[in-house]
């Protein structure tokens, strides 16, 4: 059987505008995603993982060409639809983990369910179980300056997933970890992709990209290699 | 989709206790206008009812007439001293107006002057009024202790006079002061009563409790006075009032210049107490926008520093779906709530202040000034949280994100 294809990229191109001189931050960008697959972005610093995957991920909008998010022509969404698609079909793991402050771990995974139609009773349940799965039963509480590294992390990813969306991005999920902590949370989304979710991973570490299904290799804002 | 309103009070409010000193000194500019908003205008109130019940336990059914011009043309008190010492008024007009009959029940003179009360090594300024014995019954003046004077006291311009009770209580603190000695501008007069407390006196009305009260003629020799000084007119039903004045003014006419005396009756004088405390009013909301316009800006000033403050946060609540709606929403309803937070503890003081002063000062709480300020205050926020709301709302979310 055929993959689906669920996210597909025709000559994009992102340029941003710094005192009035046009930077190119993506060029001629092609790629197709495939529900299943499990994505690794990799490049040099400033070579414009972070931008592509902002962009994929429906966070910011590219200057040019065709992008195709689930079918959508994403240039025809407003912002409000855009919002409603990152509720609902896209999951957020970023590097600096992105907690509130001040609030517990239970409600920090309620959040993406205030911004959508939800049971909320349902809800908490979900992220009670989600929070447990990841081993943090007894954390349910613990505002973010009472979890580790690594606690904080597996939070932002029970986040990503209360709403079962689609897709999860994650921006350099372990680079604010130690090794042990990082290697736990690859563990975590690499078993999510065995689950079927689609996984797309900005990284560093050439080690964690040889063990996605896919890599992409940018350099300068171009695509130098699609494995 | 539903807005979730529970959760945007909380985490209102959640924001708000975050940074109670910082959220306290935003407030105070809001605190201090409705503060003072409550506070002025309880005074206020509690001033002029003050002024309209002392009018009122002087009978509500009399017209005064009073030489020259009492009331301006344009409404507020004209120059009035001069005029009662050159009063045309006689006690000849008080049969002129007499003969007018029916609405008018009664007219009684009034010689009024300051004296000096002396006795027991005391001594204390008082009003005189010198009048008739009928004035106890119009003016609702009964004696708390001994007798009015009588006609016999009048008509023999005998050296008798009834005390206000202030007066009574200064000069004989622990004695009964009727059928006691007293010397009024240095003459020997017999103190045949004491009149019951009216209360109050001060704060514009007459103090009626320090007033002592004389023989007509008797306070005419006292105080070398040749002419009346005011008329009181009593008429059978308030609401015969302005047909009496016109009837006094036109009998009045054949006798004396426009120009000479004036009829007016305590309606007329609260409404023109009433111009006077408008214009206070007016001041005193002045005052309060101004505070309220101050608060306002302070708002706005912290709201901005908090949406600068809370860009990742919102970035994030952005990348989660978060509308630019609910986020407008969000932070107007955090800017609000710390102006209503302003506003209630504003209207808590302003009333607690109010209630404390309201035992040794007329105080009068005007529910609608409450009101007001209480929901003003709220605008204020509202208005001042919009462009702070409005900038959160546009942060794209990549920059929100983005943002060290
Ligand atoms: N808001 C912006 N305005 C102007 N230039 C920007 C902006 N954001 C990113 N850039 C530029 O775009 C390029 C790509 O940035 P990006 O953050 O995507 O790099 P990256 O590959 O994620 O790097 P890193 O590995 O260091 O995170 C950089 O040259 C950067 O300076
Ligand atoms: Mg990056």
């Amino acid at each position: 059987m055929k993959p689906k294809k669920i996210i597909q990229l025709n000559q994009i191109t992102r340029e941003y505008q710094l005192d009035g001189v046009v930077v190119p931050a993506l060029k001629d960008i092609n790629l197709e995603i495939n529900e299943g697959d499990f994505l690794a972005i990799v490049g040099p610093s400033g070579s414009g993982k972070s931008t592509l995957l902002h962009i994929l991920g429906l966070l910011d909008r590219h200057s040019r060409g065709d992008f195709l998010f689930l079918n959508k022509n994403i240039s025809l969404l407003t912002d409000d639809q855009l919002a409603d698609l990152r509720n609902r079909a896209i999951g957020f793991v970023f590097q600096q983990f992105n907690l509130l402050p001040r609030t517990g771990a239970l409600e920090n995974v309620l959040l993406p369910t205030l911004y959508g139609d939800n049971n909320p009773e349902e809800a908490r349940q979900r992220a009670v179980r989600l929070l447990e799965d990841l081993g943090l039963g007894k954390k349910l509480n613990n505002y973010s300056n009472q979890l580790s590294g690594g606690q904080q992390q597996r939070v932002a990813v029970a986040r990503a997933l209360i709403n079962r969306p689609k897709i999860i991005f994650a921006d350099e999920p372990t680079g604010n970890l130690d090794t042990q902590s990082g290697k736990e949370v690859f563990s975590i989304l690499k078993n999510l992709n065995l689950e079927g979710k689609t996984i797309i991973l900005v990284t560093h570490d050439s080690d964690l990209a040889r063990q996605t299904s896919r890599q992409v290799y940018l350099q300068d804002g171009k695509i130098t290699k699609i494995n | 989709m539903k807005i979730k309103w529970s959760r945007i009070y909380q985490s209102a409010f959640f924001s708000i206790s975050r940074n109670k000193t910082r959220s306290f000194l935003t407030i105070l500019g809001v605190v201090i206008g409705v503060f003072a908003v409550v506070v002025l205008t309880a005074i206020g109130g509690g001033i002029r009812k003050f002024i309209a019940d002392q009018f009122d336990s002087l009978g509500a059914n009399t017209i005064y007439v009073s030489p020259g011009e009492v009331l301006g043309e344009d409404g507020g008190f004209s120059r009035q001293a001069q005029a009662v010492s050159n009063s045309q008024l006689k006690e000849s007009d008080i049969s002129l107006i007499l003969r007018i009959g029916v609405p008018i029940k009664a007219a009684i003179p009034l010689f009024q002057g300051q004296g000096k009360v002396a006795a027991n090594g005391e001594q204390k300024t008082v009003s005189i009024i010198g009048t008739l014995p009928d004035y106890s019954s119009v003016r609702n003046t009964d004696t708390a202790s001994g007798r009015f004077f009588t006609k016999t006291d009048q008509s023999a311009a005998k050296k008798v006079v009834v005390l206000g009770p202030k007066v009574a209580e200064e000069i004989f603190p622990d004695q009964e002061s009727v059928g006691q000695k007293v010397t009024l501008n240095g003459i020997r007069f017999t103190v045949i009563g004491v009149v019951e407390k009216k209360g109050g006196g001060g704060f514009g009305g007459p103090d009626i409790d320090s007033q002592v009260y004389l023989p007509a003629s008797t306070a005419q020799n006292l105080l070398e006075l040749e002419n009346l000084s005011t008329i009181l007119v009593q008429v059978d039903a308030q609401e015969n009032i302005p047909q009496a004045k016109e009837k006094l003014r036109n009998a009045l006419l054949k006798r004396l210049d426009e120009d000479d005396f004036s009829v007016f009756d305590q309606g007329e004088l609260l409404s023109t107490i009433d111009q006077i405390f408008q214009t206070v009013t007016i001041a005193l909301l002045g005052i309060a926008a101004i505070s309220l316009l101050v608060g306002g800006i302070g708002i706005m000033n912290v709201m901005l520093a908090t949406v600068t403050e809370r860009t990742r946060e919102i970035g994030l609540r952005k990348a989660v779906g978060a509308k630019e709606k609910i986020i407008l929403i969000q932070f107007l309803v955090e800017a609000s709530a710390l102006s209503l937070f302003g506003g209630v503890l504003g209207i808590g003081l302003g009333l607690g202040l109010a209630l404390i002063v309201g035992n040794f000062f007329p105080i009068a709480v005007n529910p609608a000034s409450v009101i007001i300020a209480f929901v003003v205050s709220v605008l204020t926020g509202v208005i001042f949280g919009v462009w702070p709301a409005r900038r959160a709302a546009r942060l794209p979310p990549v920059e929100a994100l983005r943002y060290q």
